[in-house]
């Protein structure tokens, strides 16, 4: 909460300036703004992304490498990067990743693969700091993709609908984290579960592993509300994250609405290149979602969770054919739910101990 | 096609609004005659003529206990108190307990009450350690200021929809012998476990440095200059909890503070004798009537036997 | 909302009631905040 005040307050500056300041000093303007504002909360971010951002634009359209080992060794240092916080962030749990850098890791390697696959060419690095020094998505995303960003600030116009946008869906955002989050899914909720006599603990796990997902759910895409709104009163039109995941009627249509930006992106750059190469697309669908896995954290848990959301996909893949009709529309919606949120204990409670005996609750397994 | 989102004008209501009304609460919540500042003026005036009261006649031994919520559970009794003290030393007691949910040293600050001390100092002091030397996460994020104002708002739309008002804990800042109602935990032995799940994922206490608390060490100067005795008094938490939730190495940066206030104000420390079993308590930290017992009856021994 | 509110309103009525409801859901997310800030905080106060 600390931390999306000091973002919005950071902004408000940053948005008079871009509809005050002349356009050749707008970009800087934000470029400067994100920096100070990432310096003060994480000294060790600010000098990571700005060695990442000076770095790879020198390395990409700078040195005389050919193409290839220019783009290998990008990607070899981003990757190494990110495993390498996350290996830290395992094993001492007092190391903090640096704020947003699993996020401006995957815009890089987003970067350098449109670099060698042509779709970015000698761009200024003006326009990739700006990229870099985003702050709205600097923190939790969503993942923005470069050619989006250029040519959102080529069309950028003063636009009233897009400040009205931008201010219904902070709002939104706003309430997602404050209405439904907190106040019922970490307030209300709880306290009602936790009434339930000693006779319902079957009730009282079940209700709270539902409870856990959806807040995290809800504060999740409350702060991709926000983000998109701040971005849109910035004149820039973000990439959604969301869209009714818990409406979707299986697993894959699930993971096609749900943190889009990171699926998107790890279906461009991982599931595209292994599935067509290897041309086996569940073998895709389990790596690209153990990476997701991973993503979050360099853990068995994770892992396996990854893992589960694969085979919620295959499982999908083998009843594709199923008719449909309005009954298994709400069939799949209920199995949706359940099998995320199921799915979700073995991260919950970090310790396999711990989500196996809540899972013997759940299944009735003495 | 109708767009996403409304013409910009739109917004000029709920901002300007909204805006209105927030301003217009914090105006009320933070002026001198918003339900904060009577708060305020009431807790001076009686916490003056309570101290007048006990401190006047000097042949009575004269007690004020200053702490949290966890002092008022404990030492639930003060005219019970004053009666024990009596019977064990032969002399009149007179007791003062000023015991203010969440308190701590910027709480204290609030009601003057190291002002209020050093002007009729009694013969004992007592501190609660726990709220005076320690700093703890988690606590009230609300200013005081806007807490009252919400209670007093919160109450008038309860009453009016005829349902009962939430407990206005603000009235402990002037009215120093509240008791828990029949019903409470307190005394039904009922045990919240909602609030030791939360007290069992609290985070490790801080031990406040001596410069942090200037305002408190030179009311500790005057008082010792009046031959006042002044006791950080410590409070028992359940054995499922470190004590004061604090570990290793800040339990030796504590007792060097004890260490200091004893060298330097002649500050002593009391610490209940042997740790409390959780039926005591009625979340964990809170004594209830069968552990208050406990507490007092030591409490009480400790004053005649160090008289 | 609006999307919705416009189609089947006349804008202005829309303009109108969409108002009331971004001070409406202002005003809640306020009550929310402190209530959530309060009661996280009363449970584990002393």
């Amino acid at each position: 909460m600390k931390l999306l005040i000091e973002v919005i307050l950071f902004a408000i500056p940053m948005i008079l300036l871009a509809w005050t300041l002349p356009k050749k000093y707008v970009l800087l303007s934000q470029i400067v703004i994100t920096g100070l504002f990432i310096a003060y909360q994480s000294p060790i971010s600010f000098a990571i992304l700005s060695t990442i951002t000076f770095g790879n634009y020198y390395l990409l359209h700078k040195a005389v490498l050919p193409k290839p080992v220019k783009v290998a060794i990008s990607l070899a240092i981003l990757v190494l990067l990110i495993v390498s916080a996350k290996i830290l962030f395992t094993i001492h749990h007092s190391w903090i990743i640096p704020l947003g850098m699993s996020y401006y890791i995957f815009r890089n390697i987003h970067y350098t693969v449109e670099s060698y696959n042509g779709r970015i060419q000698n761009e200024g690095l003006l326009f990739y700091l700006a990229y870099n020094f985003f702050l709205p998505v600097l923190i939790i995303g969503p993942i923005n993709r470069y050619p989006e960003f250029v040519r959102d600030w080529q069309r950028r116009r003063m636009n009233n609908e897009y400040f009205s946008l931008g201010l219904q869906r902070m709002l939104y955002g706003v309430s997602k984290i404050m209405i439904i989050g907190n106040y019922f899914l970490s307030s209300k909720f709880p306290s009602l579960i936790s009434n339930l006599g000693e006779n319902y603990v079957w009730l009282k796990t079940y209700l709270n592993t539902i409870t856990v997902v959806l807040n995290a759910y809800f504060q999740f895409a409350g702060y991709s509300d926000i983000a998109i709104g701040i971005s849109l009163l910035l004149g820039f039109r973000v990439m959604e994250n969301f869209n009714f995941p818990f409406l979707a009627s299986n697993m894959q249509e699930f993971w096609s609405k749900y943190h889009m930006s990171l699926s998107a992106f790890c279906r461009d750059y991982i599931y595209t290149p292994i599935a067509s190469y290897f041309r086996k697309p569940m073998l895709g669908v389990f790596i690209t979602m153990s990476i997701i896995g991973l993503w979050h954290e360099i853990t068995m848990p994770f892992l396996i969770w990854g893992l589960l959301q694969a085979f919620g996909i295959y499982l999908a893949f083998l009843f594709k054919n199923s008719a449909d009709t309005w009954l298994n529309k709400n069939l799949g919606r209920i199995f949706v739910l359940n099998y995320f949120c199921l799915s979700c204990v073995i991260i919950d409670y970090q310790e396999l101990g711990k989500a196996l005996e809540v899972y013997k609750i759940l299944f009735f397994i003495p | 096609m109708a767009s996403e989102a409304p013409s910009l004008r739109v917004w000029l209501f709920p901002l300007l609004v909204a805006s209105l009304l927030v301003g217009s609460f914090l105006y009320y919540s933070y002026s001198s005659n918003g339900p904060y500042g009577q708060v305020v003026s009431q807790s001076n005036r009686n916490l003056e003529k309570a101290l007048i009261d006990i401190t006047q006649d000097t042949s009575a031994i004269s007690i004020v206990i200053l702490g949290s919520s966890l002092t008022q559970y404990a030492l639930i009794d003060p005219v019970g108190l004053e009666d024990s003290i009596s019977q064990l030393t032969n002399r009149k007691a007179k007791v003062l307990r000023v015991a203010l949910n969440f308190m701590d040293m910027n709480l204290a600050q609030h009601i003057d009450f190291f002002e209020y001390i050093s002007k009729y100092p009694p013969n004992y002091l007592f501190i609660e350690n726990f709220s005076f030397n320690l700093d703890h996460d988690g606590k009230s994020a609300i200013p005081e200021q806007i807490d009252v104002a919400l209670l007093q708002i919160r109450n008038l739309v309860r009453n009016a929809l005829g349902q009962p008002a939430h407990d206005n804990y603000f009235t402990k800042w002037y009215t120093f012998d509240v008791k828990p109602l029949p019903d409470e935990d307190f005394y039904t032995h009922k045990f919240d476990s909602m609030t030791f799940k939360a007290l069992l994922r609290s985070k490790e206490s801080y031990v406040r440095q001596v410069s942090e608390n200037s305002v408190a060490n030179k009311a500790y100067e005057a008082l010792m200059k009046s031959n006042a005795r002044v006791v950080f008094l410590d409070m028992p938490l359940c054995t499922r909890f470190p004590h004061n939730f604090l570990g290793q190495q800040s339990t030796s940066e504590l007792n060097k503070i004890l260490e200091f206030y004893k060298t330097e104000y002649r500050v002593d420390y009391w610490r209940f004798p042997y740790p409390m079993d959780i039926s005591y308590f009625f979340d964990g930290a809170h004594l209830n009537s069968k552990g208050a017992m406990q507490y007092q009856k030591w409490f009480v021994s400790e004053i005649a036997s160090r008289k | 909302m609006y999307k919705f509110l416009a189609t089947y309103l006349p804008k202005s009525l829309a303009n109108i009631v969409i108002g009331l409801w971004y001070f409406v859901l202002i005003m809640i997310n306020f009550y929310c905040g402190i209530a959530f800030a309060q009661g996280t905080f009363q449970y584990v106060g002393w």
